[in-house]
């Protein structure tokens, strides 16, 4: 049943929402860089530069299977990097390119120690490696020692500034955050993405049947991180300027948050949890004040505990109780287990458990 | 604290002493953790918490009960809510993987932050030490109480220690986590234990916090850094591993003091995890090679 589903991961089931999904996403943006206001493009901006972050995430988490709890370092190594190239009068395209390779070659690395052994320690350790990325670039000098990088000029491509509007800047955005999705959404296609799911579907099978699990976790670990360094490098050029918070470690927990709020295993749920979280926090908290946390970490347990697919996982799953067969397919998901909950899967670690003193 | 180079022995042996310490604390908050990881693959990201509010309960309830007192209460109260949280929060996803456990504690941890800030603001507090008088050792001045909080420290990883080894509940644990179909196939309610253990944990955690009010600072974002050294010691001690997770307790707060030692400012933080992190290139499965390595 599970490898069924590792082997067909965009699945002859669920095209149509997926596809929808995509479109809808698309339109949203064009519509919105065409009718919004100076401010709801910048949140809108933003909203993008973090849900690129929260889509790298997905591979790891909901293709791959393993949870970072420091994914905002990332985007954070994308951002200073390229901002401390735009200063230096980089073009887009070349300190886009150059900001790519140190990430591929940083987050190899800390992926690599990362995934020695299994997923708790996958999530702890790529915390502190959050941690250490954090407290390198808030020393560093040449990264603005604390303060951050700001006054970064407009960006060029080949020499001529084209991008000088607030529209120019967020549709500069949603190209990034296209085609990074394109891109993702082929790997998980391809079979490299397919080993990926094997090893989240039943880590000790995929190792069995030969695949390298440890080589394909790294392989998850810096597309996650190269793709939230590229929306890095869009919320560096739409702020001007980025600072040290951006890599703490509460903003790698709210990109998780924004995942499963939007949904995992989906690309575009990253997304959706994104523009919610960033619109609700910036027309919310006057209303709600300090109790905003509070009921963002409830909405966040309850998605845990009830919806693990998020909303997007919610409204594929009203879409296909309208169909035929969706109460055998709820029976089967309530009697736990089944591989078409969109959230994590149970492993074969359930039979490994084991206290050694 | 001092420039680098500047280091002398009195100074390096200052360190030692707070390495000490703070491992001492680690060391049964790290246990109890990697013995509800054992019994039910069940990650408790929320332990920060539990130490957060225990350490504000205690310094509020201070001037009725006095310091010990209600540093008991407060972690009494963690062991009622560490209960409510396993039985909302765990035992609901039981039958869902270990990360998903990691998520949902996570979760708790945001919600816990949100309410310390609103119950007790944003400020920090420093209580005063129970105990006063210092200790010259070395040509530095330690605090009494630095010594009876690290002696109330390893007197709880022993006591977890004792009570695994010694008595007829630690065979039980001990039983359950090497086989838990089976354990439940002898009739042992390994959902009881489970929420009584985590409810232990937490009361741990509480503990700690209540002491750690004088030693460092009560603030709304002491839980994060405490959390991650906890599981650091875990994770380099090897998943599942009690003595794994003591050692490993005493390597983070030594790595970590020798680290502030040499090192000026903020950057000791980036070197101390990463050579803990370098640990695991050595011992993947922890210092005694008994971890879980797989999932």
């Amino acid at each position: 049943m599970r490898l069924r589903n590792a082997s067909t991961p965009s699945g002859r089931k669920r095209p149509v929402t997926e596809g929808a999904g995509f479109l809808l996403v698309l339109a949203a943006g064009v519509v919105l860089a065409y009718l919004g206001s100076g401010y709801v493009l910048q949140l809108s901006g933003d909203a993008l530069a973090l849900g690129m972050a929260a889509m790298g995430l997905d591979f790891l988490m909901g293709y791959t299977g393993r949870v970072s709890f420091g994914q905002a370092a990332w985007l954070a190594v994308g951002a200073f990097a390229s901002g401390y190239l735009f200063l230096h009068g980089w073009d887009v395209i070349t300190a886009t390119l150059a900001t790519i390779g140190i990430i591929i070659v940083l987050s190899a690395v800390m992926g690599a120690v990362a995934t020695i052994t299994g997923g708790l320690a996958f999530a702890i350790v790529t915390l502190a490696e959050g941690v250490i990325i954090y407290t390198i670039i808030n020393h560093l000098g040449i990264l603005g020692a604390g303060v951050g990088l700001f006054g970064i000029p407009l960006p060029k491509i080949a020499g001529q500034t084209w991008l000088g509007s607030q529209r120019s800047l967020f549709l500069l955005a949603l190209v990034l955050a296209l085609i990074c999705y394109v891109a993702v959404r082929a790997l998980v296609a391809a079979p490299a993405g397919r080993f990926c799911q094997a090893i989240r579907d039943d880590e000790m099978r995929a190792r069995s049947i030969g695949v390298e699990v440890q080589r394909y976790q790294i392989l998850a670990f810096v597309v996650s991180s190269v793709v939230a360094g590229i929306g890095g490098i869009a919320f560096v050029v739409l702020n001007g300027g980025v600072q040290p918070s951006q890599a703490a470690w509460d903003q790698s927990g709210l990109i998780l948050v924004m995942l499963i709020i939007g949904g995992t295993r989906t690309l575009y749920g990253g997304f959706i949890g994104a523009f919610i979280y960033v619109f609700a926090q910036n027309y919310l908290t006057q209303s709600f004040a300090n109790d905003w946390q509070i009921y963002l970490g409830a909405i966040f347990v309850l998605m845990v505990l009830v919806l693990p697919g998020g909303l997007a996982g919610g409204v594929r799953l009203a879409l296909t109780g309208l169909g035929s067969g969706a109460g055998q397919r709820l029976r089967r998901r309530r009697a736990g287990g089944d591989s078409d909950e969109p959230g994590i899967e149970p492993t074969a670690g359930d039979r490994m458990v084991g206290v050694s003193e | 604290m001092t420039a680098p180079g500047a280091v002398t022995s009195g100074l390096l042996a200052f360190n030692l002493i707070d390495a000490w310490l703070y491992g001492s604390l680690l060391a049964g908050v790290a246990v109890s953790l990697t013995l509800v990881f054992g019994l039910g693959r069940v990650v408790n990201f929320a332990v920060g918490s539990f130490y957060m509010v225990a350490a504000y309960i205690a310094v509020d309830l201070r001037g009725t009960l006095g310091f010990w007192l209600a540093m008991v209460v407060a972690a009494l109260l963690m062991v009622v809510l560490g209960a409510i949280v396993e039985l909302v929060t765990i035992r609901p996803i039981r039958r869902r993987p270990e990360i998903t456990t990691v998520l949902a504690t996570f979760g708790v941890s945001i919600v816990v932050e949100g309410v310390v800030q609103q119950v007790w603001g944003t400020g920090t507090r420093s209580p005063n030490a129970p105990i006063g008088g210092s200790v010259a050792l070395f040509g530095q001045d330690v605090s009494v109480y630095t010594f009876v909080a690290a002696g109330v420290g390893m007197a709880l990883f022993a006591g977890v220690w004792l009570l695994l080894r010694k008595t007829s509940l630690g065979t039980t644990l001990r039983g359950a986590s090497q086989n838990r179909s089976m354990a439940q196939l002898i009739g042992i309610d390994t959902a009881t234990l489970m929420t009584g253990l985590f409810a232990v944990s937490a009361g741990i955690a509480g503990v700690v916090g209540g002491l750690s009010g004088p030693l460092f600072s009560v603030n709304p974002n002491m839980d994060q850094n405490f959390l991650l050294d906890a599981f650091l010691a875990v994770v380099i001690g090897g998943l599942g591993s009690v003595r794994g997770a003591i050692v490993g307790a005493y390597v983070v707060a030594t790595v970590e003091n020798l680290a502030i030692s040499f090192i000026t400012g903020d950057i000791a933080t980036a070197v101390s995890f990463g050579a803990v992190i370098l640990i695991l290139l050595v011992r993947p499965t922890g210092i005694f090679r008994e971890g879980r390595v797989v999932a």
